[in-house]
């Protein structure tokens, strides 16, 4: 017998700030969000997954577990700083699948 | 369909630029309604603003006493002036006044843990705010502008806090408290802050939603000329 595939959210975000950061600047704060308040358990549970991030527009798509899209939420509403520098992650919009968060 | 109130906008340092944005992310969010904690009223313009964006904009004051008796002597002035009367507790005599005051609609507590550890949200604080109709207030920005260890501290006395709010049957309110775009959050963001207290999905959505709303609609018809007292009012009737 097969392990069914957990099922998965997927976020839009924009990071709002004064400076610019890189991918894997934010990929780093969005794990590190989770693991300060929901720590190691909550990191392995929710699993956060950045997809892609448009370095210009400083938006990207994260990808996480659809029973703990709360805990995720949780997490990025607690961010205010990426690198030292005062920043805040805004949900923009969530979707179970990849194409409707993209054409939408 | 949920309407969004944000109880608490304070008025940011960068001025009316800065406040104009603030209320244009506000209803790019999602809110309906956005109170500013202002003893001023707001200049034209934002007022011009905030209908054009659908927003409906609520007054309220915060009231800093230092005792009770500067306190009861402050709610005399503002009271009939402003939709909303928050108190900031700072000390225990000032907070068990407000909890019983019934013209206190909103009761704030320190944001520092060790200041929130002498005057916080007690069971005794309860009771007497589920008499007098009080709603205590969670400020966003207080849990997000602490250090690890802090946030910590003070998220395990909000979690005793919300407990007795329930048992009490006291309304829970959770605000942004934002004074800059970058202390904004989402309304579902805003929710989902009490995750970790255990506060449950439902739960915290009302607390940015059902219960600010109730909170300023009870106020309103208070407000209203025909208002006499709770459960009591003027209804015009034909000349008979």
């Amino acid at each position: 017998m097969t392990a069914r595939r957990p099922r998965r959210r997927y976020l839009r975000f924009l990071v709002a700030s004064e400076r610019r950061y890189r991918e894997g600047e934010v990929a780093d704060a969005i794990r590190g969000g989770v693991l300060r308040i929901y720590g190691v358990r909550g990191l392995s549970q929710i699993a956060p997954v950045l997809i892609e991030f448009d370095e210009l527009g400083q938006t990207g798509i994260l990808r996480c577990s659809h029973i703990h899209l709360r805990r995720m939420r949780a997490s990025l509403a607690y961010t205010t700083e990426i690198c030292g520098s005062a920043a805040s992650l805004r949900v923009l919009r969530v979707s179970g699948t990849l194409k409707s968060l993209r054409t939408g | 369909m949920r309407k969004f109130t944000d109880l608490h906008l304070r008025w940011p340092t960068g001025g009316v630029d800065e406040f104009s944005s603030m209320l244009s992310l506000a209803a790019e969010m999602g809110y309906s309604g956005v109170a500013v904690a202002s003893e001023r009223v707001l200049p034209e313009p934002l007022r011009g603003l905030c209908s054009e964006l659908g927003l409906d904009l609520i007054s309220r004051v915060d009231l800093r006493p230092r005792s009770a008796g500067e306190l009861t002597d402050r709610l005399r002035r503002v009271r009939r002036r402003f939709e909303l009367v928050a108190v900031d507790c700072r000390s225990k005599a000032v907070a068990r006044q407000a909890a019983k005051d019934r013209r206190v609609d909103l009761l704030d507590f320190p944001a520092s843990p060790s200041a929130r550890a002498r005057v916080w949200f007690d069971r005794q604080e309860a009771t007497l705010a589920s008499g007098a109709n009080c709603a205590y207030e969670i400020n966003a920005s207080d849990l997000l502008g602490l250090g690890p260890a802090a946030c910590a501290g003070l998220l395990s006395i909000v979690g005793r806090e919300v407990e007795n709010a329930r048992r009490r049957g006291v309304p829970v309110v959770v605000s942004s408290g934002a004074d800059s775009l970058l202390l904004m959050r989402e309304p579902r963001g805003l929710a989902a802050l009490l995750d970790p207290v255990g506060v449950g999905a439902r739960e915290g959505l009302d607390m940015v939603s059902r219960v600010p709303a109730g909170v300023v609609e009870a106020n309103r018809s208070k407000l209203s000329a025909g208002f006499i007292e709770p459960g009591v009012r003027l209804v015009e009737g034909d000349d008979r």
